[in-house]
């Protein structure tokens, strides 16, 4: 009996182990954008509790920057100047670091919708100084420019330099409103 | 009562629990026996920490006894520092033109404190050392798309790469300009401006040590589209050298650092376009730069 007992046990921590590494692992590595559609179909009418880095790593999933890298805030004020980091609550930033393509992602949240208002000129400033740039250096790569997204959801401001500025702002629509 | 299924007495479901123990202990002494051996290694994601440094090995080759000298106080103990002014260092023989390859292994690729008085002129290329974070603004005056000529008048935040070493008073400069103007500019034209410009710089700030910086290599692909061959590359390189000879300025061949063994921008380093780096060249090129300066 004591045998019965110990092998149904012992059987039962294996099925129990193993159901729960299956059940990981499609969970941690479920792609950020699965989660962004996840989040837009089914959280719609309220505003999700994704971080601005939850945000930036879906759209770079969905659309990649190449050799993409998170800018620290001294980049991000040296980047969008005259933006008032002390009214930012969080933010992620990417740009393509080697400095070969305009390609950029940024996601604010700020203490509040007025906050966020005011931060729109510097970010597009931003915008206008890469045109500036980049507008004789790629001009096959203008055109991500010209279709750049800058929007402001209530307390969330972002800005969007990417092959495809639409697929980018759904998903970021998906998680902010 | 059904037939229960065992096999000598012990029971089914014991044997295959023990089976399956086994399984799972073979395959974790394959992954600790793989792992031991180095042949499973947790992905080298940026290899940096916050400031940038890289606690990996390895081998730099370093040109020597190349161009004209101005001695650094970092590139020996013993250096003497009372004449900073290139002008007044000699020369190297004409003899002594063919440079010299030793290879050397570097412990620690770069220490960005080593850097850390610095300032680095260059184009789109060196933005990528204020994006990857390697250094902060202050260190780097870069533009997307800057030329010889156009670094001598552009300004970037209110200043001009001049006035910004004025300010600044850098230990060292790093100078690579040249990688924009390829396709129009020429490239006797663009070593007359690189030639003002260092003027310019030794003028107002003269205590600082100038390195003028080969323009890297492109790939293959990069150079057969023909707008940067490395053909123009290698020729302006060749009268960058012959006017810091000429003008008493350390010449940094980093081209020939970054070059496959068919002399194109090496894959390791290459950003898609082939012609911007990887961070792998910034890596490789700070490693290049303080090795440099401090063999001398």
């Amino acid at each position: 009996m004591k045998k019965k007992i110990l092998s149904t046990l012992l059987v039962c921590a294996l099925v129990c182990g193993a159901a729960a590494c299956s059940g990981g692992t499609p969970a941690s590595t479920t792609t950020a954008a699965a989660t962004t559609a996840a989040t837009a179909e089914a959280n719609s009418a309220s505003v999700s509790n994704a971080s601005a880095e939850d945000i930036t790593a879906a759209v770079l999933e969905a659309t990649p920057i190449n050799s993409a890298f998170a800018q620290n805030e001294a980049m991000m004020e040296n980047n969008f100047d005259g933006i008032d980091v002390s009214k930012i609550k969080e933010f992620s930033y990417y740009v393509c670091a080697s400095g070969a393509y305009p390609d950029e992602i940024a996601v604010f949240r700020f203490d509040s919708s007025d906050s966020a208002a005011s931060a729109v000129a510097a970010v597009s400033d931003r915008l206008e100084y890469q045109k500036k740039t980049y507008k004789d250096y790629t001009p096959d790569e203008y055109y991500k420019l010209e279709g750049a997204i800058i929007a402001q959801s209530g307390e969330w401001l972002y800005y969007i330099v990417t092959s495809d500025n639409s697929k980018a702002e759904t998903i970021v629509k998906g998680f902010i409103g | 009562m059904p037939k229960k299924h065992r096999v000598d007495g012990i029971s089914l479901s014991i044997v295959i629990l023990n089976i399956l123990i086994v399984i799972v202990l073979i395959v974790l002494i394959v992954l600790i026996y793989l792992y031991m051996t180095g042949k499973l290694e947790p992905t080298d994601v940026a290899n940096m920490d916050q400031n940038g440094t890289v606690a990996q090995i390895t081998t730099t080759k370093v040109t020597t006894g190349e161009a004209i000298e101005m001695e650094d106080p970092d590139a020996t103990a013993d250096t003497d520092t009372e004449d900073p002014d290139p002008e007044t260092e000699d020369t190297t023989d004409e003899t002594e033109e063919e440079p010299e390859e030793e290879e050397i292994v570097a412990v620690d690729p770069y220490d960005l404190d080593f850097f850390e008085a610095d300032l680095f002129i260059g184009d789109s290329i060196y933005t990528g050392l204020v994006n990857y974070g390697f250094f902060e603004p202050k260190n780097v005056f870069a533009q997307v798309g800057l030329n010889p000529e156009s670094a001598n008048t552009k300004t970037y935040d209110g200043y001009t790469a001049v006035s910004k070493a004025e300010e600044m008073k850098p230990k060292r400069i790093y100078i690579m300009l040249g990688s924009n103007g390829l396709a129009y500019m020429g490239n006797t034209h663009m070593t007359e401006q690189m030639h003002i410009l260092v003027q310019s710089l030794r003028e107002v700030s003269p205590d600082s040590y100038i390195y003028v910086v080969s323009i890297p290599p492109v790939t293959k692909v990069h150079d057969s589209e023909g707008k940067e061959t490395m053909a123009m590359i290698n020729g302006y390189n060749k009268l960058l050298k012959e006017m810091c000879e000429n003008d008493g300025i350390v010449f940094l061949d980093l081209c020939s650092q970054l070059e496959d063994s068919a002399g194109y921008l090496s894959a390791d380093y290459a950003e898609a376009d082939g012609m911007h780096f990887l961070v792998q060249g910034y890596r490789h090129m700070l490693s290049f730069f303080q090795t440099s300066i401090q063999i001398r």
